[in-house]
């Protein structure tokens, strides 16, 4: 090919390369935005993603959902957020280790117990387990269908109706939960039976809680969740359910 | 990980920030500088295009021929002496000449702006390309004159240019060469024949810098008129001593003006004078002032590359100051940039910028590229510069620059003798202007190493005045 | 929905694959038209054929990240045209090595996909890389003032190039574990030997990385101002220890000084930069080897040269698409350490990619670090395209994830 004839074509090619290029950009850029979008997506519709259950803090009730790892502790970038006396700003780190449980590392400083006694160094966590970070109490939940050991004594929940259709959550609530509501029991708390019984009636001479009160709490609760469930069934189509108990405070 | 998503988002802006500077400084330095680059003389890529494509003419601004390329070779204007004047505008087939028409205009003489389909139309007619015709503002006669009549075996630079709208008429440096036979001896020369001190040499201005000394005590005191100056030949400030042009210290021997206004230290060209003018004005209102006229900027002319003028920023004592109001200390300025200076003095305050290139025709007639003036700077006002004007007429009817003077046309301007060191005899510099609305033009002349600007290098300038005056150079 | 429409759908961007195909076909086409070669022929259909099966087969074999894949191979491929452009020889090396390349890929991608504790893979990754280091120290070759090759036969390894993927993986893992000192004493010793064998470049960007997962994994605002001013100090204390740093600095400021001596690279890729303007020279046209280490330091400036600026943003968005793909595979991490190992390969790439064309454009001083992908070296072509099997890895990893997740969501069942 002679070069003045070569010079030409290439001048012609480089306006063609350039033009390949800016469409490969396009098409790419394109391809990133639509795979961010599905991802999304995706992940809107399973509202568990990332996580491997839930930590319920037994002194306020309050579950947060726990993912593979991360920090327990006071400040605000933490993934489980206690705040309380004793607790510190990163209280303790956690991790999901297939096979063996919720791997809890506790900072030196703190007070960390795990199903009741001091740690002293790394320990796993089971379903079930409670942790003490501080002066709280935690509970963590593990889902179903995770490579973990099963707990040698954990007494399975009452479930208060046996009627335990996935697709109503209110009918999970339990009684083991309401246990541990706060003691100061919220105003509009429902009286038990006529509701001329005095507050203290609720609680038996040991101070507990009588499992009367505690289904009437937790019929309240359920009522709530119910009503919570209607409204977010009228606002939008329902999501593929969750397998955290919905609370009415999901984030 | 909740923590962890909002630093990876944080780093994430981060990096995105980066290639966006990357971008953003490529886009800027390639727009600002991307010229400047292409006409440097390290360029060799057109050498290898010049293989291909068929030089364009460089013409003058009367059309005529001062380069051209025959059989593939480049061939300079056949007048030895024609040529080796214009020899730092047009420059040579070396590149030997930074930033002169061949380097600086290159994308116009060799075809780089022609489109694909001009350049399929001459594959499909067989016949190999041709750059641009590139025609300049210089005029090779008054060049090979002003040749004829600079000092021989003096270096130096000539400047001639339109304050009107900025054309340069010519912009010359000394020693020149001949392009069309580069020997040894013109390489090995230490005078640097290939350097073009009109625009790329750095020189103290010595006594012109007092236009700019002058401009700013007009700016800052509404009484310059009647500001009376006290020169008693002799101002000591620390380690540096200020003294007149005809002192000697080792005979006693002092050259006192005594009482005088500042129109007569202008006239006179009385150092002590502008000594104690720039101490009063202080170091901030004389720079600002100087960097009204341009000193410490970035000259981005879009046809010509001069060299950055400096007013001294550090090291700034009393005496530093007092020696910089006479245009001495560590200032500096190319011919062309005081040239400038007097074109905004002579054009009511407005300075124009530069320009060197008058059209650039493509070989099918299209034009590419045309004439279009533009304003660089306002450094003064009308009434400003009529004052100055005034001083600078003064000058010249009865003052240093009286062999400027010319009958019957109002010639202005101001002297220059810059002291350098380890140089024998002073820089001499006449900067001047014809106050004709007729005849539009300013000059700038710097002979190295020669003696005084009133004896050298006003003298040159009359007779490049007369010579425009008798050549037609009257509008 | 049609059929053609659902195969589409299963197969994301295939499109720009195509269009990447036909880039390459045309580009060795139009060589092979220059020079009349029969491997420039065979190149034409070669590459694309490569390209098609480094992304789709690949991604076929091994759940990857076909976009990441399909970019990289792009800019690979695209490092094998200039350099057979300008010189055939390195042109051919370097297609091997990009194959060799994409098999190390594909291992690193496994090696983070399959290794499920790292504690004693990283132990022993610190230390033979703090070995490797000390190589080139005790029997290296110094060229441009660095001495950071040796020689395996006639290979010339770098082993600062291996070690940067040692330091990604050791000290985004110590990082997770929460050990910063620890990890900062590894990286403090790894620069520390970088400094005794004067490569500076790659020291910078290895303090850039480490300092980005630092900040990354702890977020701590002293730390960044810390980092901050240690890096400057660093670089003060550089500039004044080394000559050639004074002297590379003295350069950058201003090149045109000594347009013919130092300052000669950096002028002579200015200037070819310049002369390309918007569209380049066109493909074959350009004089690019003027430039010295044209085939490595400067090859930016020959892509821009030939073809144009235009090509080279197009070119530069490819490593931002790079580096944004890289952060949103970190992003949908669900451990520590692999959102930090990608987070440090995006900015590994990144900050790699900006230290060497900020200092073909004279942004910044230049240094002697390759472009990744497209420079001409075995060592660099081999880490850059590892840098993205760690990343494959992650992405792999966070799709299983996903896809775990969705089958347990299928099963149902509450907290147990």
């Amino acid at each position: 090919m002679s070069s003045e004839a070569y010079e030409i074509l290439a001048l012609l090619m480089r306006y063609v390369f350039a033009l390949i290029g800016v469409l490969i950009v396009f098409r790419s850029f394109i391809w990133l935005r639509k795979d961010a979008r599905a991802y999304r997506k995706e992940i809107a519709a399973l509202p568990d993603a990332g996580l491997i259950g839930e930590i319920v803090d037994l002194d306020t009730g309050k579950a947060q959902p726990l993912p593979h790892e991360g920090v327990i502790g006071s400040a605000r970038e933490c993934d489980i957020r206690v705040k309380g006396d004793y607790v510190l700003r990163r209280h303790a780190r956690f991790e999901f280790v297939e096979g063996k449980g919720l791997k809890i590392i506790p900072a030196r400083r703190g007070l960390t117990l795990l199903g009741g006694v001091e740690m002293r160094g790394p320990g796993y966590a089971l379903h079930g387990t409670q942790l003490g970070i501080g002066s709280h109490t935690l509970r963590v939940r593990l889902f179903a269908g995770l490579n973990v050991p099963t707990p040698a004594a954990y007494p399975e929940p009452d479930t208060i109706l046996d009627a335990a259709d996935e697709d109503i959550p209110w009918t999970n609530i339990t009684v083991e939960n309401a246990y541990y509501l706060p003691e100061e029991t919220p105003a509009d708390a429902v009286p038990f039976g006529d509701g001329t019984r005095n507050y203290d009636g609720n609680y038996d001479d040991d101070g507990q809680m009588t499992w009367q009160y505690a289904y009437s709490l937790d019929e309240l609760r359920q009522e709530q969740a119910k009503q919570a469930w209607i409204d977010a069934q009228e606002d939008e189509p329902a999501p593929r359910e969750s397998r955290r108990r919905r609370r009415g405070r999901r984030e | 990980m909740k923590h962890l998503q909002k630093n990876i988002r944080r780093v994430a802006i981060f990096l995105c920030a980066l290639f966006a500077l990357l971008a953003a400084w490529g886009a800027y330095s390639l727009l600002t500088y991307g010229s400047r680059w292409f006409a440097s003389s390290a360029n060799t890529f057109m050498r290898t295009r010049k293989k291909n494509v068929i030089a364009g003419d460089i013409l003058d601004r009367n059309n005529v021929v001062l380069a051209t390329t025959i059989n593939g070779q480049r061939v300079y204007q056949d007048d030895l002496n024609t040529r080796r004047a214009v020899v730092h505008a047009v420059g040579d087939s070396g590149s030997n000449v930074n930033n002169s028409a061949e380097s600086f205009f290159a994308s116009y003489l060799y075809g780089f702006n022609s489109s694909f389909l001009e350049r399929l139309s001459f594959a499909l007619r067989g016949e190999q390309r041709r750059g641009d015709t590139v025609r300049l503002t210089i005029d090779s006669k008054l060049a090979a004159y002003i040749a004829s009549i600079f000092p021989s075996g003096k270096a130096g630079a000539v400047v001639v240019m339109n304050y009107q709208t900025g054309e340069v008429l010519t912009e010359q440096s000394f020693p020149t060469f001949d392009p069309q036979n580069i020997t040894d001896s013109v390489k090995n020369d230490p005078q640097k024949p290939f350097f073009n001190r009109a625009i790329q040499g750095l020189y103290t201005p010595g006594s012109t810098f007092k236009m700019v000394t002058a401009a700013s005590v007009i700016e800052n005191y509404t009484n310059y008129d009647t500001l009376t100056l006290n020169c008693t030949g002799l101002l000591t400030l620390g380690n540096r001593i200020i003294t007149d042009a005809g002192t000697n210290l080792q005979e006693n021997k002092l050259t006192t003006h005594g009482n005088i206004t500042l129109k007569r230290a202008f006239q006179v060209s009385c150092n002590n004078s502008f000594a104690q003018l720039a101490l009063q004005l202080g170091d901030a209102r004389l720079r600002k002032t100087a960097e009204d006229f341009g000193f410490n900027d970035n000259f981005l002319f879009r046809d010509l590359v001069v060299e950055n003028s400096s007013y001294p920023t550090t090291n700034r004592t009393d005496g530093e100051i007092a020696w910089t109001g006479a245009g001495q200390s560590a200032l500096t300025a190319s011919p062309l940039h005081m040239c400038m200076i007097a074109s905004a003095i002579a054009n009511d305050g407005v300075m124009m910028e530069p320009k060197a290139l008058l059209s650039a025709t493509a070989p099918n007639g299209t034009q590419r590229a045309g004439l279009t003036s533009k304003v660089y700077r306002k450094p003064l006002t009308a009434e400003q510069a009529a004052v100055l004007k005034d001083y600078m007429r003064a000058v010249v009817t009865g003052g240093t620059g009286a062999s400027a003077a010319i009958s019957g046309t109002k010639v202005c301007g101001k002297t220059g003798s810059a002291e350098i060191d380890g140089q024998e005899y002073t820089n001499a510099w006449f900067v001047g202007f014809l106050d004709e609305s007729a005849s539009p033009y300013a000059l700038s002349i710097v002979v190295e190493n020669a003696g005084g600007g009133g004896s050298v290098a006003a003298p040159i300038a009359r007779k490049i005045f007369v010579w425009m005056l008798k050549n037609g150079y009257i509008q | 929905m049609s059929d053609r429409k659902k195969k589409r759908a299963h197969e994301p961007g295939r499109n720009t694959l195509l269009a990447m195909m036909v880039f390459f076909f045309l580009a060795f086409f139009l060589l092979a038209l220059k020079d009349g070669k029969w491997e420039s022929f065979a190149l034409s259909v070669v590459v694309p054929a490569i390209i098609y099966v480094g992304t789709a087969g690949i991604s076929h074999l091994f759940p990857s990240d076909r976009l990441l894949l399909s970019l990289t191979n792009f800019l690979c491929a695209l490092g094998v045209l200039v350099l057979y452009r300008l010189s055939p020889s390195r042109g051919m090396s370097q297609a091997l090595n990009y194959g060799v390349g994409v098999g190390c890929m594909m291992l690193c991608a496994m090696l983070v996909r399959y290794v499920r504790s790292w504690k004693w893979l990283t132990g022993l990754i610190m230390v033979g890389s703090i070995g490797l280091l000390a190589l080139p120290l005790l029997i290296g070759k110094e060229t441009n003032g660095a001495k950071n090759w040796f020689y395996i036969g006639s290979y010339s390894v770098q082993p600062s190039e291996i070690v940067k993927l040692a330091l990604l993986i050791s000290v985004s893992y110590l990082l997770s574990q929460r050990k910063v000192i620890l990890s900062l004493l590894f990286a403090g010793a790894c620069l520390l030997m970088l400094m005794l064998q004067k490569d500076l470049g790659t020291a910078l960007l290895y303090f850039g990385v480490v300092f980005v997962l630092l900040y990354t994994a702890t977020g701590s605002v002293p730390l960044l101002i810390g980092g901050v001013a240690g890096g400057a100090a660093a670089a003060v204390a550089g500039y004044q220890m080394f000559a050639h740093v004074k002297k590379r600095v003295a350069i950058w400021l201003n090149p045109w000084a000594d347009s013919d001596g130092a300052g000669y690279q950096i002028v002579q890729s200015l200037i070819a930069i310049v002369n390309g303007g918007a569209w380049g020279v066109g493909l074959g046209l350009g004089n690019a080897q003027v430039i010295p280490e044209y085939y490595n330091d400067f090859i930016f400036s020959v892509i821009l040269h030939e073809f144009g600026l235009v090509f080279g943003l197009v070119v530069l968005c490819m490593y931002l698409f790079i580096i944004i793909r890289g952060i949103m595979i970190a992003r949908r991490c669900r451990t520590v350490f692999h959102a930090l190992l990608a987070t440090g390969c995006a900015s590994l790439i990144a900050l790699q990619t900006f230290v060497i064309i900020g200092g073909n454009i004279k942004l910044i001083p230049l240094t002697g670090v390759t472009l990744p992908f497209i420079s001409y070296g075995g060592t660099s072509m081999l880490c850059s395209l590892c840098v993205i099997g760690l990343l494959q890895g992650v992405a792999s990893r966070n799709k299983a994830g996903v896809r775990e997740d969705r089958e347990l969501a299928m099963q149902g069942g509450d907290t147990r």
